[in-house]
């Protein structure tokens, strides 16, 4: 019974849940199943401290409910970066770039960064070509989104996942 | 602690906050270069590099005495393409320090190439380039 009353109390957020358990089912068994199934639960919360924001609400300022596809842009960035203040990146959307169809706008958006909308640019038909390199400020391991919007006010985004050793926002810069 | 994180962090989308005429700061400054592809006919294809000279402060970084540097990042940088816009970007803290942008254009006819910025201390940056086009 002590062995279970330990598991029991070392459980946080599962101690009243299991409370309520034992007061209609007197058992030991019982007690040290709930504890034993919550407790993955309560480290997978103590491992998951950084934030990481999902795409919908990443993108939802930008669409505004419209409809997202994932094609057409090209995200190029490294697998692994050993800093995260300045990491080189190349996105390109598949556009003719003609009048009747081309690239209106082009964002960066990081779903680890304090800033989420790293950067905006609008294009059109004087661009010739729908791609643009620069270096981006990442702070940490994520996955970074390039969203695209066309003349149809059509969406398209494309995904890529980078590591990164040394997080921007640390030191230096 | 927490309220100057959330001022050095505004919500996204980032809005251009460009000060008005009469609020800039003096004369343009700031420093940067601009590298295109030489040779190219009009109609061709214009490959533009630009790198600015910025420190591109975020905000989150905090000095010797823990408090907190406030933030300078470029907010807004345009192209004009004989006094014609051709590339405009909202940056946020997200871009690195010393911002670079490669981005291509579409050839017409020589001119000139007129890149300009503001930062968040309201100071304006400006650079030219000539483009001469292959005949």
């Amino acid at each position: 019974m002590n062995k279970n009353k330990h598991l029991h109390e070392d459980c946080g957020v599962g101690v009243d849940l299991a409370r309520r358990r034992m007061a209609g089912v007197a058992g030991v068994g019982l007690i040290a199943a709930s504890a034993a199934t919550l407790w993955p639960l309560r480290t997978a919360q103590a491992q998951s401290a950084v934030i990481y924001t999902p795409l919908e609400t990443l993108v939802a300022p930008i669409t505004r409910g419209a409809r997202l596809q994932r094609g057409r842009v090209r995200l190029e960035l490294p697998i692994l970066a050993e800093n995260g203040n300045a990491v080189p990146l190349r996105v390109s959307v598949d556009s003719p770039m003609t009048q009747a169809e081309h690239v209106r706008s082009l964002w960066l958006l990081s779903d680890r960064n304090p800033v989420k909308q790293m950067a905006h640019f609008r294009l059109g038909p004087w661009s010739a070509r729908a791609q643009i390199d620069t270096r981006v400020r990442l702070a940490g391991s994520q996955r970074v989104t390039a969203l695209a919007q066309l003349s149809d006010d059509s969406f398209w985004f494309s995904q890529a996942d980078i590591t990164v050793t040394l997080s921007a926002c640390v030191d230096g810069g | 602690m927490m309220a100057e994180l959330n001022t050095a962090t505004p919500a996204s989308p980032v809005v251009a906050q460009r000060p008005s005429p009469g609020a800039s700061s003096g004369a343009p400054s700031g420093n940067a270069r601009i590298q295109i592809s030489r040779g190219v006919a009009a109609g061709g294809v214009l490959e533009v590099r630009l790198l600015v000279q910025h420190g591109m402060e975020t905000g989150h970084r905090q000095d010797d005495v823990g408090k907190f540097i406030a933030r300078n990042i470029i907010r807004n940088l345009r192209c004009l393409y004989n006094g014609v816009q051709v590339f405009d970007a909202d940056l946020s803290s997200g871009i690195s320090a010393n911002p670079y942008f490669q981005f291509f254009l579409r050839a017409t006819v020589s001119g000139e190439l007129v890149v300009s910025w503001v930062d968040d201390d309201g100071v304006q940056g400006e650079a030219r380039q000539r483009v001469e086009l292959a005949a």
